[in-house]
């Protein structure tokens, strides 16, 4: 009787143990996202909690912590924003002449549909003081960064709808529906890249769109062969988007047309950048290369660094900056692909890499954001968000 | 676990895009390639349970002297062709297999960003046409199949039909000890997983209710309804009074008969299982099928 007692004890203490290490295993943790907007970057580490620090001093030399410049919202003890995967996005109501105060938004992966704790996915808050404006809700957890264009915010969501909010004049005031919300074929998860009034974005569901952003109508769309994670860059009359089936293509702008499409080894998650001449892009197989707006790759072989590459790289004067998923920041020449320099870091780098001059930011998935300086190859210094 | 992977956004690319029926077709694919395997596995639970009252008897025989109760119970087991480990052996060789079947569908449901990004180190580089399926639609009839089951259903059919195999598997037992265990395992090992139906995705808990099912039919059409006979056909067996607490136990020769007979009684297109439980035509089909049998 007692061996039988003990069994069921034990079985009783695992069950709880083991249900919550498997959905551990399945939840959304969030990598984060920087923006830099003037002198101030502006964090919103994975968990959902947003910081501003100063960076002015970072020009000189400075290797000081960056100034904190309010206490980060959510305050200590408060429940997060909920797991956050897209850069914050610092805007304003700007309207004949009247310009309302700069406001951080940002959209966490929480569904307010889905749980009964979340209310809200979308966040405006105040980018002087870090004080929440208001929280909104879009049916569906959200991946990719919100895009204002004008005085719309457009956010698509893993319900695979774009939605477009119109924001008022006042910053407290809730945003109402600008457009009836635009349905694309999968899940929306890479940020709308917006280019001369128009939307360019695309699905896990293998489609391209280009939407007007004046009334959410359709200009076009074209299938692609696999699903589409990051932003679309759009240049010159182009839009280059890299898609999972390991190819990135070239569309063009107004009709939609593919004008060419280039194979890589392994996906193409992180959206591609561009100094004007040449593409960059980069895979999950840690694979970077450099094409020719022809689609023909000018380095004489790509560069292969230490991991995957979820973060979109940043172009600076002379050099790319990549980061992996193997802990570890590559600064390659931009002219052969060369590595200049290399530096770990301690963890994984997912969220996109932001810069201002040679200074780059980088945060990692534990919420440290790393501020390197690429022309004297060193580190300025590390923040800890958590 | 990349084998299975791959295996099942391949399948879901056959099977109309469909991840349910991607599930539930590496599921079938999988129980009949390790058929051997659970067959073996079964014969030997079904030989070892029909010599214990022999074993039994050696134990009390020479119960002082070891080496005696040793050399027995190896005769035992040669005479009757029972491997005592056999019925663990082919467990231990098909657990990688579920246990890397079980990764591969956390892996390949994409519930979240972080788990899409890691499925690009699991789909192989050569196969590019896996590549163009991902993400896999993870809607099936009325489930999400990358979260849990809300509604009930899904985690129900789990612990229902994973009841129904353990006890089609549980053999009567003279030792009321190895009955208790029976019997608490008959009833944790489905609540457990009806616990873990509500925690993991359903994408799993599908896995489990097919497997199961598919367990269910390999054990009738091996041993008929095995442990559930009692209960379809016959008025529930009276509790011994006493420390034990155990059932009524059968005699073991009549329970191996009990097995030939169920042989025949597929033959007969299981009509005899639905027909009753009156001990008198009980003893009627008996003879019946002796008869049939030794023609």
């Amino acid at each position: 009787m007692k061996r039988r007692l003990l069994w069921i004890s034990v079985l009783v203490l695992l069950l709880p143990l083991i249900a919550s290490c498997g959905r551990d295993r399945f939840s959304a943790h969030g990598w984060a996202g920087l923006t830099i907007d003037g002198d101030v970057l502006y964090v919103a580490a994975g968990e959902g909690r947003v910081t501003a620090l100063n960076i002015s001093r970072d020009a000189g030399d400075n290797r000081g912590n960056p100034e904190r410049l309010w206490t980060p919202f959510p305050a200590d003890g408060q429940d997060n924003l909920g797991a956050v995967y897209g850069a914050p996005l610092v805007g304003a109501f700007a309207e004949d002449g009247v310009v309302g105060s700069t406001n951080i938004f940002l959209a966490t992966y929480e569904n307010p549909e889905d749980d009964d704790d979340i209310s809200a996915n979308l966040f405006a808050i105040d980018a002087t003081t870090g004080t929440q404006n208001w929280a909104a809700s879009v049916p569906g957890p959200v991946v990719g960064s919100p895009t204002l264009v004008g005085n719309t915010l457009v956010v698509g969501t893993t319900h695979g709808l774009l939605y477009a909010l119109a924001i008022e004049s006042d910053e407290r005031a809730l945003p109402r529906s600008a457009w009836r919300e635009f349905e694309a074929d999968g899940k929306v998860w890479s940020a709308a890249t917006v280019a001369e009034g128009t939307l360019y974005f695309g699905s896990l569901g293998h489609t391209v769109y280009a939407v007007n952003a004046t009334d959410g109508t359709e200009i076009w769309s074209y299938e692609v062969g696999g699903a589409v994670v990051g932003s679309p860059l759009v240049m010159d009359g182009t839009v280059y988007v890299g898609a999972l089936d390991r190819s990135l293509y070239a569309l063009d702008a107004n009709t939609g047309d593919q004008k060419w499409k280039f194979s890589g080894d392994n996906w193409f998650w992180a959206a591609p950048v561009s100094d004007g001449r040449t593409i960059y892009a980069a895979t999950l197989g840690g694979t970077v290369y450099a094409i020719d707006l022809l689609g023909r790759e000018v380095w004489s072989s790509p560069t292969e660094v230490s991991g995957s590459v979820l973060a979109a790289p940043v172009v600076l004067s002379n050099t790319l900056i990549v980061a992996t998923d193997n802990k570890q920041v590559h600064q390659l020449s931009l002219s052969d692909g060369r590595e200049e320099w290399s530096i770990g870091i301690g963890e994984m780098v997912r969220a996109d890499i932001v810069s201002q001059g040679e200074r780059v930011y980088i945060i990692d998935t534990e919420g440290v954001v790393h501020a390197l300086d690429a022309d004297r190859r060193i580190e300025l210094w590390t923040y800890p968000t958590r | 676990m990349r084998p299975l992977a791959n295996s099942l956004v391949l399948l879901y690319l056959l099977l109309f895009k469909n991840f349910g029926l991607s599930i539930i077709g590496l599921t079938v694919l999988i129980r009949i390639a390790t058929m051997r395997l659970t067959l073996k596995q079964i014969k030997s639970t079904r030989a070892m349970s029909t010599i214990q009252p022999k074993l039994k008897e050696v134990q009390a025989r020479y119960k002082n002297d070891r080496q005696k109760i040793s050399q027995e119970t190896f005769r035992l087991y040669k005479e009757n062709g029972v491997n005592p480990i056999g019925c663990l052996g082919p467990m231990v060789i098909q657990m990688p297999i579920w246990i890397g079947l079980y990764w591969a569908l956390i892996r390949v449901l994409p519930s979240s960003p972080e788990n899409l990004a890691d499925l690009s180190k699991l789909l192989y580089s050569w196969l590019s046409v896996v590549h163009t399926a991902v993400p896999v639609e993870s809607s099936f009839l009325w489930l999400d199949l990358s979260s849990p089951d809300k509604s009930f259903v899904l985690p129900l059919m789990v612990g229902a039909s994973m009841w129904l195999q353990q006890k089609m598997m549980t053999y009567p037992s003279q030792d009321p000890k190895q009955q208790q265990t029976q019997q608490m395992m008959l009833w944790m090992m489905p609540l457990m997983f009806i616990f873990f139906s509500f925690s993991f995705p359903s994408g799993l808990a599908l896995y489990w209710v097919v497997s199961n099912l598919m367990g269910v039919a390999i054990q009738y059409f091996t041993t008929g309804w095995g442990g559930l006979r009692p209960a379809l056909t016959e008025p529930p067996l009276a509790p011994i009074s006493g420390q034990g607490g155990a059932a009524a136990i059968a005699e073991p020769a009549e329970e191996l008969n009990d097995d030939e007979q169920r042989g025949s009684e597929r033959q007969n297109g299981g009509r005899s299982d639905r027909a009753g439980s009156k001990a008198a035509r009980r003893k009627a089909r008996r003879g019946r099928n002796r008869g049939s049998q030794s023609r």
